[in-house]
């Protein structure tokens, strides 16, 4: 996850991290996506849930009267999830400040345990793998001492 | 008994052999070897621990099955007939196999992960067994023992895996043979059997070629490892259907009860291993052509292959086991048409090549004829076409005298070799007397078991053992 925005009803963004990971101003990306929710709405009765650009995307939930907006990789596998991780603790905060320092905290938190479980995952994949590959060779070995 | 109990009698007695065999070339093998590399041979005495414990499953098995008692009821009170006894020595087998398997990669890995697997296997197995003694019948007990029927198998799967990376990298008999013996054991779990048999879709010969498939392994595992030198090839798979094929006949035919008479008995005995050397004739005759791509000895291994055939339906027919006159029919068709094969071989061997052709002239308005007056009794057939049945009968018994000369005059110019010829001449001779007076005269079947000695002259013949016998073989021969 490269970034979280906190974004109201009347397209102002509340707070925001990762912005570094985009170009131009953070402020002008509220009113974007505050309007395209309102269009799209206005049209079809519903919300945007996914952008996709370049080898990014997007993913934008709703958080009481806020849109909690996550930037990920296309390859993001957990994207969903962490979006959701993500406004479930702004959900929880209702009726207090949220500001970048908290969305830093919050950025922090939900990537710590996917890091982990994935770091996890892919170090057993990769010791069976040279396992296999260590045993087949010693398989080899072997048949070549006795037979 | 069923088909698959009276197998397993078989199948016992090649898992034995087998690791007996191991046993041997690993000892053969290492013994001139320093004290570490000597070590390297530790997994083939474990392996062949693990033939020796599914050799005794099978066997007790057969024995439960013939004596129909359990020896290891689980848990003791439950009553009927079950493969307890089977299944659990699989799994400690299965465990033993992994210790070699783990001794070859180096690696405790996979003996703990086996280890552990039987026990969950093991215990889902046994609560199974005591849920079934409970309620007699319980499909819960069912699944739970195709549940520990599938991570038996798998866990089987992984280890022959090993075997079969020792296999890859080292391409031969021994090694391909150990691997596919260990592998192709899951079929004899009980319960994947049982699916063989029991669902709707698969038809009986499918389970009856699996049966054939998972007898051959072990046959090969013992030719092989009576004969490391040799290829994994179409000869190493003949020489395992030459055991799988009668192995198969005799347990279909004691599971029908056959053998409640002992003339039966011995001429379904014989005739099976008349079969076993036909096989083996014809799969030693596939590897020398393979090597020299020669006609005659391509001629020579159809012919003994239409002799395998040919007597399986015949003694299948003449036992009563398939539909009499047209088995006959059958075989008579197989058999003439192997000896106008064994009689274009002399003919060329001789040197005739422009009339090499000739058998196979006569041969076939013969059995067109013949064939036209099914289901005429066979000798009434023959009869009727007498003058061209005469006249096929002489050039058919023409290979013995041109094999008699040839082998003669190799003997009295002591070439090395001379048996070759004038066994497969009195191979003929013997098959002849033999077999033509019960191919004309009803209630003969018995010379199915008699035509065994002439299998046996050329077998012994043909792969050079006669001449061993004799202290005629060539220097370069085996």
């Amino acid at each position: 996850m490269y970034g979280i925005f906190l974004i109201n009803d009347a397209g102002e963004t509340l707070a925001s991290v990762g912005w570094e990971n985009l170009k131009g101003d953070s402020a002008l990306f509220g009113g974007f996506v505050s309007a395209l929710q309102m269009f799209i709405k206005h049209i079809s009765g519903t919300e945007v849930e996914e952008m996709r650009f370049g080898d990014l995307k997007l993913l934008l939930g709703r958080a009481g009267e806020n849109y909690v907006v996550t930037l990920h990789s296309l390859e993001d596998k957990d994207a969903k999830e962490l979006n959701q991780d993500v406004v479930d603790i702004v959900r929880d905060r209702v009726g207090q400040e949220v500001d970048d320092g908290f969305l830093s905290l919050i950025s922090e938190l939900v990537q710590s345990d996917g890091e982990v479980s994935e770091a996890s995952r892919g170090g057993i994949a990769d010791w069976t793998r040279s396992e296999m590959d260590r045993a087949r060779k010693k398989a080899g070995d072997w048949g070549d001492k006795v037979f | 008994m069923e088909l698959y109990e009276v197998a397993l009698l078989f199948l016992g007695a090649a898992f034995i052999l087998g690791g007996i065999l191991v046993i041997r070339y690993s000892a053969s093998r290492s013994k001139d070897l320093d004290a570490q590399a000597r070590r390297a041979f530790r997994p083939l005495y474990v392996y062949s621990i693990g033939l020796f414990v599914i050799g005794i499953a099978c066997i007790l098995t057969f024995y439960e099955g013939y004596a129909g008692f359990d020896f290891l009821p689980l848990p003791p009170e439950n009553p009927g007939r079950s493969f307890d006894l089977f299944i659990v020595l699989v799994m400690i087998q299965a465990i033993i196999m992994a210790a070699a398997a783990s001794m070859i990669v180096e690696s405790p890995y996979m003996l703990i992960a086996v280890a552990v697997g039987e026990m969950v296997a093991f215990i889902i197995f046994y609560l199974a067994r005591q849920r079934l003694a409970q309620f007699r019948v319980s499909s819960v007990a069912d699944a739970w023992f195709n549940i520990a029927t599938i991570i038996n198998g798998v866990l089987i799967l992984l280890v022959s895996l090993v075997f079969f990376w020792v296999a890859r990298r080292n391409p031969r008999g021994t090694t391909v043979s150990m691997a596919l013996t260990l592998m192709l054991q899951i079929f004899l779990l009980p319960r994947i059997h049982a699916v063989g048999t029991a669902l709707p879709l698969v038809p009986t010969y499918v389970s009856f070629a699996i049966l054939f498939a998972v007898l051959m392994a072990p046959a090969m595992l013992i030719f092989t490892f009576l004969t490391p030198a040799q290829a994994p090839s179409a000869e190493l798979l003949g020489y395992g259907g030459s055991f799988a094929g009668p192995a198969l006949i005799i347990s279909g035919l004691v599971a029908a009860g056959a053998f409640a008479d002992p003339v039966v008995s011995l001429v379904s005995v014989f005739g099976s291993l008349g079969i076993m050397l036909t096989m083996g004739t014809s799969s030693y005759l596939y590897g020398r052509y393979s090597e020299s791509k020669s006609t005659p000895t391509l001629l020579f291994m159809l012919s003994f292959i239409l002799f395998a055939a040919g007597l399986i339906i015949g003694l299948l027919g003449g036992l009563g086991f398939l539909p009499g006159t047209l088995s006959s029919y059958v075989e008579l068709i197989l058999t003439i048409l192997a000896l106008t094969l064994l009689s274009m071989t002399a003919i060329i061997a001789a040197g005739w090549r422009s009339v090499a052709l000739l058998p196979l002239l006569l041969y076939i308005p013969t059995m067109i004829f013949i064939v036209q007056l099914f289901p005429t009794n066979l000798s009434e057939a023959i009869a009727q076409v007498l003058p061209l049945a005469l006249a096929t009968i002489a050039i058919l018994l023409l290979p013995i005298f041109i094999f008699a000369a040839v082998g003669w005059r190799m003997r009295r110019t002591h070439a090395p070799g001379q048996w070759r010829p004038l066994g497969t001449a009195l191979g003929i001779a013997l098959y002849f007397v033999i077999r033509f007076p019960s191919l004309i005269l009803p209630g003969l079947e018995i010379a199915y078991g008699f035509v065994f000695v002439s299998f046996l002259v050329f077998w012994a013949s043909i792969t050079g053992r006669l001449d061993k016998w004799a202290g005629t073989a060539r220097k370069v021969e085996s």
